[in-house]
Parts: C-alpha cells; structure tokens; sequence
C-alpha cells in the first residue's frame, strides 16, 4: 500500500509542468481571452447580445487578462 | 394506455433533465478545448448510466427495495456507512454546483452577481420541495428542462458535421495537453454517471408503486430517455466546439459560454441560453436536495417521502433543508461556480467504484432479484467504465491542479 503511494506521488510530481509550459499556457489563456472579445465584438455588432451581459463578460475578459498578466510576473519572478 | 404516458413522461425526464451545472459546463469545455474529440466520453458516460437507471428501476419494481434500503441490507450498516458518507459528499458539491448555475444564470439576465443570488435560489428550492408533491417535483423541472434542446436546434443552425462527430465515438489519444484532456473526460463522465441520478430513480419508482408489469417501461425510459438526454449533452460540445474552438477560445469563466446559442441563434439563443442554465440547474438541485434525504433516511431506517407532509417525516426534511442551507452558503461565499462544478464532476468519477460495485453486488443477488438478476453485459459495461473513470481521475485530477502534462 505504501510502495503504491509513493509510485502515484513520484509519478504525479514527475508530470509537474515545467515553467516553459507554463509560460505556454499563459500565451494560450491570453490568446484566448483575445478571441473571446472579438467574438463578442461581432455578436454586439449583430446585436445579438444585451447590454446587461455586455458589461459582464467584457468585465470578464478583463479580469481574465489581468489574472494572465499577473501569473506571467509572478512565474518570470 | 397508463404505461405509454408513463414512458412519455419518463423520456421526458431523461431528456428534460439529463442536463444540468455539470454537463453543460464539461461538455462546452471539452467542445471549446478539444472540438469533437471527445464525443466518446459522452457516449461512455450516457451508455454507463443507461445501465444503472435501468438497474436502480428494475430493483425497485422486483424487490421493493430502494438502493440504500437494499445496500444497507445486504452488507450491514457499518460497510454501509462508507457509500453513504461518500455519495453526501460527492452529491453536496454537485448541489452547491446546481445552485451556482441558477445564481449564474439570474446574474446573467440582471448584471446582479451570483453569490447575492445563492440565498433565493437555496430559498425557492428548500420551499418547492417543502410545499410540493415528489410528481411535481420531478415532472414538472423536466418538462421545463426541454428548453435545453434549444442546443440541437443550434447544433443545427451551426451546419453540424455529423460524420466527424460520429467518428469521434471510438475514444482517441489527445493531441496536445494530455492533462486537461483527461481531466475533461473523467469530468464528463463524472457528470453523466452522478449518483444521484440512479438514487434519485429508484426512490422515485418506490414512490410510484413500481411492480414487476413496469420492467419495460423501465428498460425503455433509460435505454431512451438516457439516449435522447446524451444526445443533447452532445449537442452542447458540438456548439462549443463549432464557436469557440474554431477561434481559440478557452472556457475558463461561465460568463463565455452564453457566446456558443448566440453565434446561431442572436439574442433569441443568449436568452434561450439563460433559460436553460437557469431551468436545467433548478430542476437538478430539487432532485439532488431531495436525494441527499432519501440516501440518508432509506440509509437510517427514517420514514421518508416526498409525498407526505414534512411534519410526518421530520428528519428526512430536516436533511434535506440543512444540505440546501450548506450548498446556499458555499456559493454566498463566492467560490467560483465553473471551477467547482468541474471539480465536483471529477471527484464523482473518482468515487464511482465506491458506489457502483455495492450496487452490483445487489444486482446479482437472487434474493433481491430472483431470475431478473444482471446480465454479465450490464455487469461488465458498469465495472469498467467506473474502474477507468476512477483510474483516470487518480492521475489526472493532481495533474490538472499541478499544471501537469
């Protein structure tokens, strides 16, 4: 039981993303947060979206931005 | 001419409600991440609980026994007690989920924030099922539930590619990121094999007076009704997958996934959108209320149903209140309501064995059954499924936390 733990946990701690990855996936949360507010940017134009839920997911987009923003100086530290 | 209304009304109920917080969100996530790729969780995820609905049903129509009733039974109340402490668990975070979702979704239509809706919401449930018969409970969240194919009708407008979706039922090997990929999938069958879908059924089917006669009624509400609701839930990531992964979108907040009805369908699709989180969330928190009560009360021994008065069954309304008040809490406080349904949906594949090998057991014991004990099919589709889904969920369920790959 214990030799199983200690497996499951060296394995886990081995598969640990390493910062390059991490750097990775902060472009690819970005580059998605960019593509959301350009797919709400043509919604809006079609006037398919109401303006009570405009000003949530740009509020969204914002906070989602800067949370990337923040763990990027926080992984470059 | 009764037995055709009750599989209308059962098709109903696996369609109306097969969608809720937790396979709205896994499915648009896998859509958007993944495009059809992982169509096969959904297939393996719909086919493993057609397999337990029709079991649960067809143990309450022979032996009269609920889940729990015959749980507690056949292994002691001591062995009992794991299942039981482990089910409450799982099924209190997917409450918490649910009514997040209807929270969400009244933020979507007001601009009003989630938590400050939580309080309501817990509000509306606990008084639903306090004042309210368990038939309306049930039929009536699901007849409201069709809203939800409003995704088939988007599907549709989206020119859905039926031949690649269809060749994305054989299971594949991720192209990139391993981890989340995993961790999607263990979610999504999380999400369709939740407990309380099977708990809840047998309960209702004791409260229904089920005999032997209803056999195939049974067989034909899950094999169809858990059909049709899959489909559904098919037609959710094959919207996400046709608006957001074609342009690089990520779902990482619920706030995003309004966007896959109004690429289609324009306001009338951001609206129907709204409707069907709000409706599919509320319909699935009374269930799963209502569950958490019926699990502890046929567990215990306690009197319990929805059809009589809450003074009657006083403890049973009392578990039910409380855990309503809990989950009402837990999303007052904030906590995001995206992050915690995924969560909720993984851990409940990760406890799947924990729940489902007891179940079997019962299920192949003649003297709960007597010749409509399982066939070894049924037996080995639940076991590996639950297995697997556990396995998976072991390893990626750090990973995803970790940032693994």
């Amino acid at each position: 039981m214990r030799g199983a733990l200690t497996s499951y946990l060296l394995f886990v701690i081995a598969c640990h993303s390493s910062p390059e990855k991490k750097q990775e996936q902060l472009r690819q949360e970005l580059r998605s947060w960019n593509a959301t507010a350009q797919l709400t940017r043509e919604l809006a134009a079609r006037g398919a979206l109401p303006e009570v839920y405009l000003r949530q997911i740009s509020e969204a987009i914002e906070q989602g931005k800067q949370k990337v923003r923040l763990q990027a100086v926080k992984s470059a530290e | 001419m009764n037995k055709l209304v009750e599989i209308a009304l059962g098709l109903v109920t696996g369609i109306g409600g097969f969608l809720e917080a937790g396979s709205l969100a896994t499915s648009a996530q896998a859509g958007a991440s993944f495009g059809f790729q992982l169509v096969w969780a959904i297939a393996l995820g719909t086919i493993c609980i057609a397999f337990l609905i029709e079991m649960a049903g067809r143990l309450a129509a022979v032996s009269k026994h609920t889940l729990p009733d015959a749980m507690r039974e056949r292994f002691g109340i001591r062995f009992f007690t794991v299942p039981l402490v482990v089910v409450v668990l799982v099924s209190f975070l997917v409450l918490a989920s649910e009514i997040g979702g209807v929270s969400l979704a009244l933020q979507l239509a007001t601009g009003i924030r989630f938590q400050w809706w939580a309080p309501a919401v817990a509000l509306a449930v606990w008084l639903l099922l306090w004042a309210h018969n368990f038939s309306l409970v049930e039929k009536g969240a699901s007849l409201l539930g069709l809203v939800t194919l409003v995704f088939l009708v988007g599907a549709h407008k989206l020119h859905a590619p039926l031949g690649e979706i269809g060749s994305n039922l054989i299971p594949s090997l991720p192209r990139e990121d391993s981890a989340k990929y995993w961790f999607t999938a263990v979610s999504i069958i999380g999400a369709s094999v939740s407990p309380y879908l099977f708990y809840f059924y047998s309960a209702g089917a004791i409260e229904d007076h089920w005999d032997e006669g209803y056999l195939g009624v049974n067989r034909v509400i899950a094999g169809l009704g858990m059909g049709f609701g899959g489909t559904v839930a098919v037609a959710v990531l094959v919207c996400a997958a046709l608006v957001f992964h074609t342009s690089g979108v990520q779902i990482d907040r619920y706030e995003q996934i309004p966007l896959i009805l109004a690429q289609p369908l324009g306001r009338w699709g951001f609206i129907l959108f709204v409707a069907s989180l709000g409706i599919a969330c509320f319909g699935a928190a009374l269930e799963i209320a209502l569950q958490i009560a019926y699990l502890v009360a046929q567990g215990f021994g306690w009197k319990w149903g929805e059809n009589i008065r809450p003074s009657q069954a006083a403890r049973f309304s009392l578990v039910y209140t409380g855990a309503i008040l809990l989950a009402g809490l837990l999303i007052l406080t904030g906590i995001d309501p995206l992050k915690l349904t995924v969560f909720s949906m993984a851990l409940t594949a990760l406890s799947l064995p924990v729940t489902v090998v007891p179940l079997l057991i019962v299920m192949n014991d003649p003297e709960y059954l007597g010749d409509n004990v399982n066939h070894w099919i049924a037996n080995t589709a639940v076991l590996v499924v639950s297995v697997i889904a556990c396995v998976v969920a072991l390893v990626a369920i750090p990973l995803q936390f970790l940032g693994g790959s």
